[in-house]
C-alpha cells in the first residue's frame, strides 16, 4: 500500500486581496435579481473563492496552516479554476478554538445550540453578519417574493440568546424582514396566543409560520388536542422550518406527517411547507423550493465528499457535505460537515438552475465504537487561544 | 446496525439456519436460556449488520423467570476441580475445528464485527487454549489466591475463610473485543454463579456460540444449567426483572450506560463496573533498532483496530527522537495494514478520521497517512489532550521533554501503557500507576496478558463472590491473645481478674 511521504508544506504565494472581486459578490447577494436562473460563470466564483482564500492565507493560522499541509496557492486556483483542491476547516475546529480571520472593529461570538454536548464558536464581525443576513433577504426575495403585507410568526424567544447561540440570533432576523411576533417565553412555547395571532391577522396579512420543526409540529399537536382549525388556505400563507430536531431528534416526526398536520389544522398546503438549511460554521442560508428541493446560492460551492478520500462524489452520490463560502471575513468559512448529502445538478421542476443539496442524516458519533471514553472529562484539557 | 422485531420469520427446526441471499446473508442463532437451548419457534429480534442479519429469539418475561429461578445448589456445591474439568472439556471442544458452534463463530464473527478473519482466529483460539486445565488456575489463582477457598474453609489468620457465589450475576457486555464477553461468562461460572448474559449488539455471534458450546458440552451439568446468554433491549421490562432479582451486576460500556444501569440496580447489590479506558505507548530512550520499535507500537495499535481498552492511541516519543520515530512508526503500519488489514469502517469511521486529519492540520501538525484512511500518524507539537479520538488505527505521536508532561496527562482513565526500554521501565512505573495507570506492559505486547494480569485495577472474580469468615475462638490464640476463654470473659464480662466460682465451676 503506498502512502505519501512527510508533508512539506510548500509556503504558498499570495497575491494582493483585490475588493472589486468582492464589489460584484456583494452586488449579487445584496441586489441581485433573478440570480438563481442566471447563474455567474465558474470563473466569477473561482474569483471569489480564491479571493476569500487569500485574505484568510493573510490572516487565519488555521488556514495557512491548512494550505500549506495540502500545497495549496491560490495562483493555482486562479489558473486550474480547481475548487476541490481549497483546504478545508473542519467543523470540529470551531469546537476545539477560536478560529479567526481578518476583521475590522469588533467580533460577535456566535455559537451552536450545543445539541451534541460540545458548542461551536464562530466568530463574525459586523460585515461578515451583514453578508449573511444579506443571504437571509436574497433567499427570502427569490423563494417568497417581496411582500410588505406579510407578517412573522415566529416560534422563537424575541430577543438573541446573550450566549450567541447562532439559531437564536438568526430567528430574530425575521422582524428585519417583515412585521414579527415571537412567541417562545420562558422556554414556553405559547400555543395558544400563536393560534388568537393568526386568527385575529386581517385578511390581507399573509402569515408565515417561522421555526423548528418540533415547535411547529408541538404547534399543530395543540391545534390536533383542541380540535381547532385554522383555515389559511386563502392567505397564500407558508412555513419556514429552520434548525432542525436538535436534542428532540427522538421526536422527529416524517415531513409527510408533518404537511399532512400543516394541510389538516391551517390549511397550508404540502408546497408552502419549506425547510432552511444553514449551520453556525456556514455564512449563507440555504432555501428550499416549490419542489422541496434545496437550491445552492450562486456564490457558494457545495459538494460532498467522499469519506474515504475526500473526493468529490459524483451527481447524486452520498458524502460529506463541503462548503466554500466566500462571505465570511472574519472566518474561513471552507467547511467540512457534520453533515452526509448529497448533490445534484438535473433541472428543477420550479425552473431555476444551478445544483440542489439534499441532506442525508448527521455524522454518528465515536461513541459507538471503541471504548466510549468520556471525552468531555479528558478533552478539558484541550489547547485554547486562538489560531 | 438495526434491531427489528420479526414475527413474520418462519419457525426454524435445526439449531441454525445460515443462509446466503444475494448482498446479505442471515444467520438464526438460538440462545441458551436457564441452561437449554432456546429455539426460534417464536418472536424473534432482527439485528442488521452491514450485509449479514442474525436473527435470534426475543426474549419473554417467561424466560426471566426461568433465569431467576435456575439451579444453584448443585452448582455452588461442586468443587472447583470439578468446574476446571468440565471447562476444560468445553475447551476442547471449542478447540476441534469440527465443532459446530467453533466453525459458525470463526465464520460470522469477522461478517458481524469487521475484524479480519485471522484476528477473530486468534482470539477464539486464545480462548481454547485458556481453558486448559493449568491455565484456569493461573487465572483463578491472580484473582483469588487459592481457588480451593471456592470450595471449603482456608485457615488465615484468627478467622476460617471461604468465597462462596454471590448468587445471580446480571452481565451487560459490549462487543468490542470478542474475548471480553467469554471470559466474562467463565469467571461468573466458575465462581459458580448462575450466570446470565445479554450478548452485545455489536457481535451477537461469539459470546452466543461459547455458551452454546458450553451448553452442549453436557447438558446437564450443573455450569451449563446455570447459563442463560440471550440479547435483550436495555432499559426493557425484561432487563428490569434481571436486574431486580441480581445480586451482583457487571456491566461494560460508556459511563451513561454504565450510569443507567447503577440506578436500576437494588441497594447493596454490587455493580462490577468496566468502563471508559484509553492506553498510550512512552518511549524513553533509544538505542537505534526503530524498525522493531515502529513493529512493536503498530502491533499495539491494530489490535482491535484501538477499539479496546488496552489499544494505543498515543505514544509519547522524546522529542530528539521523533525525526527518527516517524518513518519507523510508518513502516510498522504500513506492514501490519498489508498482513492483517483494518476493517472497514464504513462512512461515520472514515468521516472522523478525515475530520481528525484536517483538525491536526488547522493545528499546524505533522500528518502522515496511507492512501485512504487505512491509518494515520498525527505528531502533534507537545503533549495534549486528544478530545476525540477517531480510531481506526489513528496514532498520535507527543514528543515529550520530561515525563512530568506525560504525567500532566495520565489519570484514572489510562488503562495500560506499554513502555520501551523495557528495561527502564522501573524508573517510571511508580509515577505512573500513581497518576492512575493500571498496567504497564512492553511495547508491543498490550493485547497479549500475561498470567497474574489485573483487569482494569482490580480483580473481578473477587467481586463475583462473597468473602465469609468463621472467626476462631479463643482456642486459637494467633499473635496477640495470651487470656483463656475464662480469663477473656471473666474480665470483659464480669469485671473481675477471675471468674465468678458460679461461672467457674460451670
Amino acid at each position: 500500500m503506498s502512502s505519501n511521504t512527510i508533508r512539506s508544506g510548500k509556503a504558498p504565494t499570495t497575491t494582493r486581496y483585490r475588493a472589486a472581486e468582492y464589489d460584484s459578490l456583494d452586488e449579487l447577494i445584496y441586489e441581485g435579481a433573478d440570480a438563481y436562473n442566471t447563474r455567474p460563470d465558474h470563473a466569477t466564483v473561482v474569483q471569489w473563492i480564491a479571493g476569500a482564500a487569500e485574505w484568510h492565507l493573510e490572516h487565519s493560522n488555521v488556514f495557512k496552516h491548512l494550505a500549506a499541509a495540502r500545497g495549496f496557492s491560490t495562483d493555482e486556483l486562479r489558473a486550474t479554476g480547481d475548487l476541490a483542491k481549497v483546504p478545508l476547516v473542519s467543523s470540529g475546529v470551531f469546537k476545539r478554538r477560536q478560529v479567526t480571520s481578518g476583521y475590522e472593529g469588533k467580533t460577535h461570538n456566535t455559537t451552536s445550540s450545543g445539541t451534541r454536548g460540545s458548542i461551536s464558536v464562530v466568530a463574525r464581525d459586523d460585515r461578515t453578519l451583514e453578508r449573511f443576513v444579506g443571504t437571509v433577504l436574497h433567499g427570502v426575495r427569490s423563494f417568497h417574493g417581496d411582500s410588505s403585507l406579510r407578517e412573522g410568526i415566529v416560534l422563537s424567544p424575541g430577543s438573541a440568546s446573550p450566549n450567541g447561540v447562532w439559531f437564536s440570533y438568526v430567528m430574530t432576523l425575521i422582524a428585519l424582514l417583515h412585521d414579527a411576533s415571537f412567541f417562545v417565553e420562558n422556554s414556553t412555547l405559547q400555543c395558544e396566543a400563536i393560534a388568537d395571532a393568526l386568527e385575529s391577522l386581517s385578511p390581507e396579512i399573509q402569515p408565515v409560520l417561522v421555526g423548528p420543526p418540533a415547535l411547529v409540529w408541538g404547534f399543530l399537536d395543540y391545534l390536533a388536542q383542541q380540535g381547532r382549525v385554522i383555515d389559511l388556505s386563502d392567505r397564500r400563507a407558508f412555513a419556514l422550518m429552520a434548525g432542525g430536531w436538535k436534542k428532540r431528534v427522538g421526536e422527529q416526526v416524517s415531513r409527510a406527517e408533518l404537511t399532512e398536520r400543516l394541510n389538516d389544522w391551517l390549511g397550508i398546503p404540502p408546497h408552502a411547507l419549506r425547510d432552511v438549511y444553514n449551520m453556525v460554521e456556514l455564512n449563507t442560508a440555504l432555501f428550499e423550493c416549490e419542489e422541496g428541493r434545496k437550491h445552492v446560492p450562486p456564490w457558494l460551492v457545495a459538494s460532498a465528499r467522499r469519506p474515504a478520500d475526500l473526493s468529490i462524489a459524483d451527481d447524486g452520490e452520498d458524502g460529506i457535505l463541503a462548503f466554500l463560502d466566500p462571505t465570511a471575513l472574519s472566518y474561513p468559512a471552507f467547511i467540512l460537515s457534520d453533515d452526509f448529502g448529497s448533490l445534484r445538478c438535473r433541472a428543477c421542476g420550479c425552473g431555476r438552475v444551478g445544483p440542489t443539496l439534499t441532506v442525508t442524516r448527521r455524522l454518528a458519533g465515536i461513541e459507538e465504537r471503541g471504548c466510549g471514553l468520556s471525552l468531555e472529562r479528558y478533552g478539558s484539557q484541550t489547547r485554547n487561544g486562538s489560531l | 446496525m438495526n434491531i427489528t422485531t420479526d414475527e413474520d420469520v418462519a419457525p426454524s427446526g435445526v439449531a441454525v439456519n445460515e443462509r446466503d441471499a444475494g448482498a446479505s446473508s442471515e444467520l438464526r442463532l438460538p440462545t441458551v436460556v436457564a441452561g437449554e437451548v432456546c429455539m426460534l419457534d417464536r418472536d424473534v429480534l432482527r439485528l442488521s449488520y452491514e450485509d449479514v442479519d442474525v436473527i435470534v429469539p426475543a426474549p419473554s418475561l417467561e424466560d426471566a423467570e426461568r433465569v431467576i429461578a435456575s439451579p444453584r445448589q448443585d452448582l455452588s456445591k461442586m468443587s472447583i476441580d470439578d468446574i476446571t474439568a468440565f471447562f476444560a472439556k468445553v475447551g476442547e471442544a471449542w478447540s476441534d475445528p469440527a465443532n459446530h458452534w467453533r466453525k459458525i463463530a470463526s465464520t460470522w464473527v469477522p461478517r458481524v464485527t469487521g475484524y479480519s478473519p485471522q484476528f477473530v482466529e486468534g482470539d477464539l483460539t486464545f480462548l481454547g487454549n485458556a481453558l486448559k486445565r493449568a491455565k484456569q488456575y493461573d487465572f483463578l489463582e491472580t484473582d483469588l489466591g487459592d481457588p480451593s477457598l471456592l470450595d471449603e474453609w482456608n485457615r488465615t489468620q484468627a478467622v476460617w475463610q471461604r468465597c462462596v457465589p454471590q448468587g445471580l450475576i446480571t452481565h451487560i457486555m459490549v462487543g468490542n473485543v470478542p474475548l471480553a464477553s467469554l471470559f466474562t461468562l467463565y469467571r461468573s461460572l466458575a465462581t459458580k454463579n448462575v450466570t446470565v448474559a445479554k450478548v452485545p449488539s455489536r457481535d451477537v455471534v461469539s459470546a452466543l456460540c461459547f455458551a452454546l458450546c458450553i451448553q452442549e458440552t453436557d447438558v446437564d451439568h450443573p455450569v451449563a444449567k446455570a447459563l442463560s446468554a440471550l440479547y435483550w433491549e436495555a432499559g426493557s421490562v425484561f432487563e428490569d426483572t434481571l436486574l431486580d432479582a441480581s445480586d451482583a451486576v457487571s456491566v461494560w460500556g460508556r459511563a451513561p450506560a454504565i450510569e443507567a444501569v447503577k440506578q436500576r440496580v437494588r441497594s447493596g447489590v454490587d455493580v462490577i463496573e468496566f468502563g471508559p479506558k484509553r492506553s498510550f505507548g512512552l518511549i524513553l530512550s533509544h538505542d537505534g533498532d526503530w524498525e522493531r520499535t515502529g513493529l512493536r507500537a503498530a502491533c499495539d495499535v491494530m489490535a482491535y483496530d484501538q477499539e479496546a481498552c488496552f489499544s494505543l492511541q498515543e505514544i509519547y516519543v522524546p522529542s530528539a527522537h521523533l525525526d527518527a520515530a516517524l518513518p519507523a512508526l510508518q513502516h510498522g503500519l504500513e506492514s501490519f495494514e498489508q498482513r492483517s488489514p483494518r476493517r472497514g469502517l464504513g462512512a461515520d469511521g472514515d468521516a472522523h478520521i478525515q475530520r481528525a486529519r484536517l483538525e491536526a492540520e488547522a493545528e499546524g501538525w505533522n500528518v502522515l497517512v496511507a492512501g485512504g484512511t487505512q491509518w494515520t500518524i498525527i505528531a502533534t507539537d507537545g503533549p495534549v489532550a486528544i478530545p476525540e479520538h477517531p480510531l481506526g488505527r489513528v496514532l498520535y505521536v507527543h514528543p515529550y521533554r520530561g515525563l512530568d508532561e506525560v504525567l500532566a496527562l495520565t489519570s484514572r482513565d489510562v488503562q495500560t501503557v506499554s513502555v520501551e526500554p523495557w528495561d527502564q521501565v522501573l524508573t517510571v512505573a511508580d509515577d505512573l500507576v500513581l497518576a492512575g495507570v493500571d498496567r504497564v506492559v512492553p511495547l508491543g505486547r498490550m493485547a497479549r496478558f500475561r498470567p497474574g494480569f489485573v483487569h482494569d485495577g482490580f480483580h473481578p472474580m473477587r467481586r463475583m463472590v462473597r468473602w465469609v469468615t468463621i472467626e476462631r475462638g479463643l482456642e486459637q490464640k494467633y499473635r496477640f491473645k495470651a487470656d483463656t476463654q475464662d480469663e477473656d470473659e471473666a474480665r470483659v464480662l464480669y469485671g473481675r481478674h477471675e471468674l465468678p466460682a458460679s461461672a467457674a465451676e460451670r
